[in-house]
């Protein structure tokens, strides 16, 4: 939050990861409601369908990924900063840039399968009988959006963690951020 | 070999790398060091470990805690357990430690628990001469316990991934978690007799009337463990639709009822939620890719191997479990120890006829512990940020606490019954 008011993410980007989150709250709500149908349409012995089941299984494979990147930017993702904090600020930057570059170059060969599976799934023209025949492709395009989503959030932190003046570092408390 | 993607990933934790990325990071590179699977099997992974339906318990029970949380529950929680405990010696303290119990009952995240209680608890402990480390150590173990008492988010994940019903490893953890919260009573009673603490100085709240009074205030609180436990009993519902009606619960008491919120302060509270769903399933994504390379890697068989080659009986092998998860505990978070151990070490626990349940309950009292053991102890960063106290203080007063809880670990392993009894009279496996 320090960092946002200092100097942080541009403003662009922070509008994009609360985007990103909304939508993601957004799916949570509609896998709720889908739920919650399920309940009572099986009270009053109906039955909704495998789609019922399935539907929420893949919102959750939505959220993850979607969110994955949001969090970046906000700062969110648990991670123990302990060791980090008794650095100099060069080092801390160091260690942060180090940490962001590895992530998004294991994240990009992470994408590069993502693609490949898409790929596949578009050449054989598999769809998902129990979601209404939606092409998988479709249904499981948020890996590859969502992991260079969170590549780009990635590299929008290296320019912060190098923008930002040294005393804006971290936050004052110590432990996960 | 097993070893590489630990160092990595101690390493990449060190650096300060966020958890979930640190496990992903660490397996890729062991997978294409060890050239050990294809491109396309990573994103095959990450997607299928969290496209559960059990898992959406998981945001489902987080926004009825928040829900609770943001409609005045934990002033409705912490008042109710000054009313009952407060007249005992270090009654402050005790207060603190059923304020986590209870609040623990409604909801599944230890984190969530300890940061609640700790921001009104360590600033009234230290206003009656606690010393801040120990007020924030009291609270920091006392809100591990949220994983042991019913609705746990830890079992909820065991429980997806060992196919256990969900009502009994919910059940079986009741009679651990009371014994857990008296333990820590019992502690705080007797330090209190010997640095003698003050009872609470609220005398007006532990009159009969007060207590009848507070508990009237928190009955729709209470009412939400009852409605969980029942679900489960009633074989009607199952882990995902029982959250689902606990979150409209919630949604209900916070607005209708206690009147604490609006339907407008309802979507920052889903906001909210839906972040710390992101966290979690990120570091189950990674935790489970891990579990992977370490299956890959043969670290079944060895261990296996390990257990034959020195004839381990049942609780022989739950002791070396424990110890390995202690070490591996002090640098990893609980929900990572908890997917990326599980796979790998439940079906050798019941290939030596070790009930999963029981298993189960083992598990989570060593991740009470990595919860609380430095330096990587989510809880106690949790403390030290929402109380305003230094780590280093808090890190020696949670020792007593760690061997509180190493002593009930052993009581788990040696009684099953203290886990199994409970549910096999109300959930009798089929």
């Amino acid at each position: 939050m320090e960092r946002a008011q200092q100097g942080g993410p541009p403003a662009v980007l922070r509008w994009v990861s609360t985007a990103e989150v909304a939508i993601v709250s957004a799916i949570l709500l509609a896998s709720f409601v889908i739920t919650l149908i399920t309940i009572v349409e099986r009270n009053l012995g109906h039955s909704t369908g495998d789609w019922s089941l399935k539907l929420p299984e893949l919102m959750l494979i939505w959220m993850t990924f979607l969110g994955m990147g949001a969090l970046v930017t906000e700062h969110g993702h648990v991670a123990a900063d302990m060791v980090l904090r008794r650095f100099s600020p060069r080092w801390q930057r160091i260690a942060e840039t180090v940490s962001a570059v590895v992530t998004s170059l294991v994240l990009a060969l992470i994408l590069v399968g993502a693609i490949s599976i898409a790929k596949q799934q578009v050449d054989v023209g598999a769809t998902d009988d129990d979601l209404w025949e939606i092409p998988t492709a479709y249904l499981l395009s948020i890996l590859p959006i969502g992991l260079a989503l969170t590549i780009l959030h990635l590299l929008a932190e290296i320019y912060v963690i190098w923008r930002t003046p040294h005393d804006a570092r971290l936050p004052e408390a110590e432990g996960p951020r | 070999m097993i070893a590489v993607p630990f160092i990595l990933l101690v390493i990449l934790i060190l650096i300060g790398m966020p958890i979930g990325f640190a496990l992903i990071v660490a397996s890729v590179a062991t997978l294409y060091w060890l050239g050990l699977a294809p491109i396309t099997f990573i994103p095959d992974v990450l997607s299928d470990s969290v496209g559960h339906f059990t898992l959406l318990a998981i945001p489902f029970f987080l926004l009825a805690a928040e829900l609770l949380s943001a409609g005045g529950l934990i002033d409705r929680v912490f008042d109710l357990a000054r009313a009952l405990i407060g007249k005992l010696r270090g009654g402050m303290g005790g207060a603190c430690v059923v304020a986590t119990g209870i609040f623990a009952g409604v909801q599944g995240s230890s984190a969530a628990d300890a940061a609640a209680i700790g921001k009104i608890g360590v600033a009234g402990m230290v206003r009656e001469g606690y010393r801040p480390g120990f007020a924030a150590a009291l609270i920091a173990a006392s809100g591990a316990t949220a994983i042991l008492i019913p609705p746990s988010i830890a079992m909820l994940i065991y429980a997806s991934m060992v196919n256990v019903s969900v009502g009994r490893m919910f059940f079986a953890g009741i009679v651990p978690g009371i014994i857990n919260v008296i333990a820590f009573l019992v502690f705080v009673a007797a330090r209190g007799h010997v640095y003698g603490w003050k009872r609470d100085d609220a005398a007006t709240i532990t009159t009969f009337g007060a207590r009848i009074a507070a508990l009237r205030r928190s009955f729709w609180v209470l009412m939400l463990p009852v409605f969980v436990l029942y679900g489960f009993y009633s074989g009607q519902l199952t882990a995902t639709e029982i959250s689902t009606a606990c979150a409209l619960y919630s949604a209900i008491v916070a607005v209708f009822i206690y009147r604490n919120l609006t339907v407008r302060d309802l979507w920052p509270v889903v906001m909210q939620t839906s972040r710390t769903t992101i966290n979690i399933f990120t570091i189950i994504a990674g935790a489970v890719l891990l579990s992977k390379v370490l299956t890959f890697l043969n670290a079944p068989q060895l261990i296996f191997g390990f257990i034959e080659s020195y004839h381990l009986n049942g609780w022989q092998f739950l002791i070396v479990v424990s110890a390995i998860m202690f070490v591996l505990g002090m640098f990893m978070e609980a929900v990572a120890l908890n997917v990326m151990t599980t796979p790998i070490l439940a079906p050798i626990a019941m290939k030596l006829g070790i009930d999963p349940v029981h298993y189960g309950i083992v598990l989570i009292f060593n991740i009470e512990i990595a919860l609380i053991t430095p330096p990587v102890g989510l809880n106690l960063f949790v403390l030290a940020g929402a109380a305003k106290v230094p780590l280093g203080a808090i890190f020696r007063e949670v020792v007593p606490f760690v061997l509180i809880l190493v002593a009930l670990l052993l009581m788990a392993i040696f009684f099953p019954q203290l886990s199994l009894w409970l549910p096999d009279r109300i959930l009798p496996a089929s």
